[in-house]
């Protein structure tokens, strides 16, 4: 049986990086897809995740409820993504060239036509999801992503579970208006 | 035939799969990296807690200080980092401009009067990006790893039979960044 995180939260707290590392195991994709929802880049995600656990390592001592470590997580998760949106915002644009993207010269692709049309459904994907605001879109990945529950998306965000399923529901239907032609271009020929 | 509901429900699910697949595809290569940086910080000592972390028996510098000498060298390292850039683009430039020039007179040259192979249009295409290749351990600390990958393709026209030729060079340059300690 899974050790309770109340427990984990103690051993971390006494200094056992063991207990600490299950910990990152258990929220790491929560933590993902907090920081996903404010920088909706993948990458600066990742970024974001690493130094919100070493700092949530070094605050953890002064976390009053261990029963509260989700919520607290997050809100460390949330002001890393924050202080990397700012540290970024400067940022010059990394491609050179005019429009075009960077050439994969390592990527097996199954050849050009289909490497484009992953690519478009990809990037329209990314701009369905960018048009929502950064909770919803929180909440939207921590679904989509890691099949959390309401309820447990609430506990994490802390929001009531009948707010989630509300934003849920209107980002839902914006989505699928925003994706209809991804979303029958992924139906099978026959449903066509 | 299909009626609207039955239709609906594959859209519901193909919605489903669309957003689970960008969203994997965006994070999955992410996952484990918390836990990595986290075991190379505290394999390299930098990276304490608990009440025990404001006494110091080891003789180690309050974190205070090294956050306020990292930010001092990450300062240096950037200020140092940006005139060599600008060289760099100077350089580049000026190289570039020297190669476009040349070609037509040196492939005359090399070639004999005969054969006419000077590009009649040449186009490059200069990508760069930065890739963070994660934390390693050294022996002056932990290290984030900065990679800055380059894809240079130049492409031109024969104007003898009108086949194109394209040259694509890779490139990557790697740094180390001390990390802030915690």
């Amino acid at each position: 049986m899974a050790e309770a995180v109340e427990s984990l939260v103690e051993r971390s707290r006494a200094g056992n990086a063991d207990a600490f590392a299950e910990l990152i195991s258990r929220y790491e994709r929560s933590a993902l897809a907090v920081a996903y929802g404010l920088l909706a880049d993948g990458h600066r995600a990742g970024d974001a995740v690493q130094e919100a656990f070493l700092k949530a390592w070094q605050e953890l001592p002064r976390l009053a409820d261990a029963k509260r470590f989700g919520g607290w997580l997050m809100q460390i998760v949330r002001n890393a993504a924050l202080d990397i949106r700012r540290r970024k915002a400067g940022a010059i644009g990394r491609a050179l060239s005019s429009g075009a993207e960077m050439p994969d010269l390592a990527a097996r692709s199954p050849g050009p036509a289909a490497n484009a049309e992953e690519q478009e459904r990809s990037r329209r994907v990314r701009e369905a999801l960018a048009a929502l605001d950064e909770q919803t879109r929180a909440m939207v990945t921590m679904r989509y992503y890691e099949g959390l529950s309401s309820h447990e998306i609430g506990a994490l965000l802390e929001v009531t579970p009948a707010a989630v399923d509300m934003r849920l529901s209107r980002a839902r239907s914006r989505l699928k208006e925003m994706l209809a032609e991804v979303v029958i271009g992924q139906d099978a020929p026959g449903e066509r | 035939m299909m009626t609207m509901m039955d239709r609906e429900e594959p859209r519901e699910d193909a919605l489903d799969r669309a957003l689970a697949g960008h969203l994997a595809a965006q994070l999955d290569s992410q996952r484990g990296r918390a836990a990595e940086a986290f075991r190379a910080a505290l394999a390299a000592g930098v990276l304490r807690n608990g009440p025990d972390a404001a006494a110091d028996p080891h003789g180690h510098v309050a974190p205070a200080m090294q956050i306020q000498r990292h930010a001092v060298r990450r300062t240096m390292w950037m200020w140092g980092g940006i005139p060599t850039a600008l060289a760099a683009c100077v350089a580049i430039a000026v190289g570039l401009q020297v190669f476009l020039a040349q070609p037509a007179t040196r492939l005359a040259h090399n070639t004999g009067p005969n054969l006419q192979l000077a590009p009649a249009a040449m186009e490059e295409n200069l990508w760069t990006r930065d890739v963070d290749g994660g934390m390693v351990v050294s022996d002056q600390g932990p290290m984030k790893v900065l990679k800055e990958q380059t894809v240079r393709q130049r492409r031109w026209v024969d104007p003898q039979d009108g086949a194109v030729y394209s040259l694509t060079e890779p490139g990557e340059k790697v740094g180390y960044v001390r990390v802030k300690p915690f």
